[in-house]
């Protein structure tokens, strides 16, 4: 495979002293709250309640390819996890409660990933197997972002990518999840979708805590940095239709598609409508969290969506 | 900051060219089980979990009954532990996304995750026993020890593309890891104390299955490997054996002699004696032997042949 990227400096770790007592301890909190959360995707939900086999072939495919695309999401934390356990470790003076939580959070992932993959696979028709790839090309780069790499980057300031992607990210999942839960009667699915959420919402309360310690000493330029961190993303991964794929209606038209059905059957998703309320409600959310942290996050403004 | 003013140039920054330069493609993305063990060694583990701060019987760790020296020794002991199997969450995640840029079989990913659980649960486990003995301790007594223990190299191989993944799962699981679950078992065996050799227990079971890892692993890609690969493998476990647990990395009294590492094993046998956790040379020297063996005729199983190995503590294996 052929080096495509320009070399990326990362940080040499000093491992001693090894700081492993308390040092935050709200985090320290949630770490323990995650160990007892532990769950299995093939015991704790009711399989036998999915009834996908008294469902139309058409619907069952769309479902398929709706849970498929959510596995591919939750599988991109199976590289980006990782490298922020790493990036937590080598960058110095980092508690311990951040890396020891995020491991947690990894394998709650990969619980996420196999449950979105057993629905993806109990769903599709007899014989079929769901979609293995993204419709176009456009839309796969979105899962092709090389978060990992971004993560030991170290000209990349490590609050700015947590406050992106373990706290704006994860409560916009959270609040997704949420809408879709909401319409959903089926039994099974509500089950990992309950699951779901209850990961999400700690995960997005792990960024939420560590962003509100590390406020104290952040500059002005610090908080620029994660203002313009979090425009970025929006513009060019939400906007591009990433969790909604009703936002992108040329690169995701299969996925929006196959979202659509699945949420008019009530089988886990929902509609464009209900996900625009959802994120709304999370970027007013996010928006006063992150004042009461100095931080202010712009306008932001989609065709479909309007200004908010 | 992202870098600090007493580090050295050298030290603050490295250019990683390797995996970092790779270009990502998840797809196709089917998560289908391409190696069914490893896969159930995902369930077995996601079944299989505890916790330290509820599934030891800490009520039973009685302090009163060991002398302030055998409570600082141990103090020492599940100090250093809890420094080793740190070691597993600072460097080992790069390994699981290695497996997902080079896109290897899910599987491989889904157990890694909770191996760095598990690992976390390792570390967070040894430190409280630590404080429960009277104070885990955030570096060596003799800074001159920690070169053993800092490291065991495997997050810039991880990144280097130039060493094949099969080299490093070898040598870090494989060997690195197999002498650790063969330790841990003779600990189980020689604790006396109840909280102790419980923390050990628990431990083993979970290093099992991160040594069936390797092995599966190894059986899954060993014929499609070519003699030059193997060759790769064959160095990467010489140097695990010769540079990394010959120099003390997980026997402290295996390390070069020094007045650092003597400081290391007095403490060990301190603690061994109280039997609060340690061994000490003339009982753990026929476990680290058979490890060796054992290590050499699987790998000779797969063509792989290692040379003996000499030490000065050991004589030639």
């Amino acid at each position: 495979m052929a080096a495509l990227h320009d070399p990326v400096p990362i940080l040499v770790e000093q491992r001693f002293p090894l700081k492993l007592s308390e040092e935050v301890p709200a985090l320290r909190r949630l770490y323990e709250e995650s160990k007892r959360a532990r769950w299995d995707p093939r015991r704790a939900v009711p399989w036998d309640r999915l009834g996908a086999e008294t469902l139309d072939p058409k619907l069952r495919e769309a479902a398929a390819a709706c849970w498929r695309r959510r596995a591919w999401l939750e599988a991109t934390a199976l590289t980006e996890t990782p490298a922020f356990v790493v990036r937590f470790c080598m960058e110095k003076g980092r508690e311990a409660e951040t890396r020891m939580f995020l491991t947690v959070r990894n394998t709650e992932e990969a619980w996420q990933v196999e449950a979105c993959d057993m629905l993806a696979r109990a769903l599709a028709p007899q014989g079929a197997k769901p979609p293995a790839r993204p419709g176009t090309d456009a839309y796969a780069a979105l899962f092709n972002r090389g978060l990992h790499r971004a993560a030991f980057d170290a000209r990349n300031a490590l609050d700015a990518l947590v406050a992106v992607h373990c706290f704006f990210e994860d409560g916009l999942e959270r609040a997704l999840a949420e809408a879709q839960r909401a319409g959903t009667e089926n039994l099974a699915i509500g089950a990992v979708l309950d699951r779901m959420i209850a990961a999400k919402t700690r995960h997005s309360f792990f960024g939420q805590i560590y962003l509100a310690h590390r406020a104290p000493g952040w500059t002005a330029e610090d908080r620029a940095r994660i203002a313009a961190a979090i425009a970025q993303h929006m513009a060019e991964v939400e906007f591009a239709g990433y969790h909604m794929p009703w936002l992108a209606p040329n690169a995701a038209a299969r996925e929006a598609a196959a979202d659509a059905l699945t949420a008019e059957a009530g089988l886990g998703a929902a509609t464009p409508e209900q996900e625009a309320a959802a994120l709304r409600r999370w970027l007013h959310d996010a928006r006063v969290f992150l004042g009461t942290l100095g931080v202010a996050l712009p306008e932001f403004s989609h065709a479909l969506l309007g200004r908010g | 900051m992202l870098l600090t003013r007493d580090m050295s140039p050298a030290q603050a920054t490295e250019m990683v060219q390797g995996l970092l330069g790779q270009a990502e493609d998840r797809f196709p993305a089917d998560f289908d089980a391409e190696i069914p063990r490893i896969r159930e060694l995902f369930h077995t583990a996601t079944r299989n979990q505890w916790d330290p701060q509820t599934d030891v019987p800490w009520e039973l760790l009685d302090t009163a009954r060991y002398t302030e020296a055998q409570l600082f020794s141990a103090r020492q002991y599940w100090s250093r532990r809890a420094w080793s199997e740190y070691g597993a969450i600072s460097e080992s995640p790069t390994l699981q996304i290695r497996f997902g840029v080079e896109r290897r079989p899910s599987d491989m990913q889904l157990f890694f995750t909770i191996r760095s659980q598990e690992e976390t649960r390792h570390a967070e486990v040894c430190h409280l026993m630590a404080e429960k003995l009277g104070g885990y301790l955030e570096k060596p007594v003799e800074a001159a020890y920690q070169g053993s223990v800092a490291t065991h190299g495997v997050r810039r191989a991880a990144l280097d593309t130039a060493v094949p993944l099969e080299a490093i799962i070898a040598a870090l699981v494989c060997t690195a890891e197999e002498i650790a679950f063969d330790v841990f078992r003779h600990l189980v065996e020689i604790t006396t104390d109840p909280v102790a050799k419980a923390i050990c227990r628990n431990i083993m079971r979970d290093e099992v299955r991160h040594c069936a890892f390797g092995w599966y692993f190894l059986e899954h890609e060993i014929a499609r490997m070519t003699p030059a690969q193997r060759a790769q493998v064959r160095d990467a476990v010489i140097v695990m054996i010769e540079k990394v647990e010959l120099n003390g990395y997980h026997s402290a009294w295996l390390a070069p002699p020094s007045p650092a590492s003597a400081a290391e094993v007095e403490a060990d046998r301190i603690t061994w004696e109280a039997g609060l956790g340690a061994t000490v040379e003339e009982a753990e020297k026929p476990v680290f032997v058979d490890s060796l063996k054992r290590i050499r005729a699987r790998m000779d199983a797969f063509g792989i042949e290692l040379p003996a190995f000499t030490h000065p503590k050991l004589g030639t294996v």
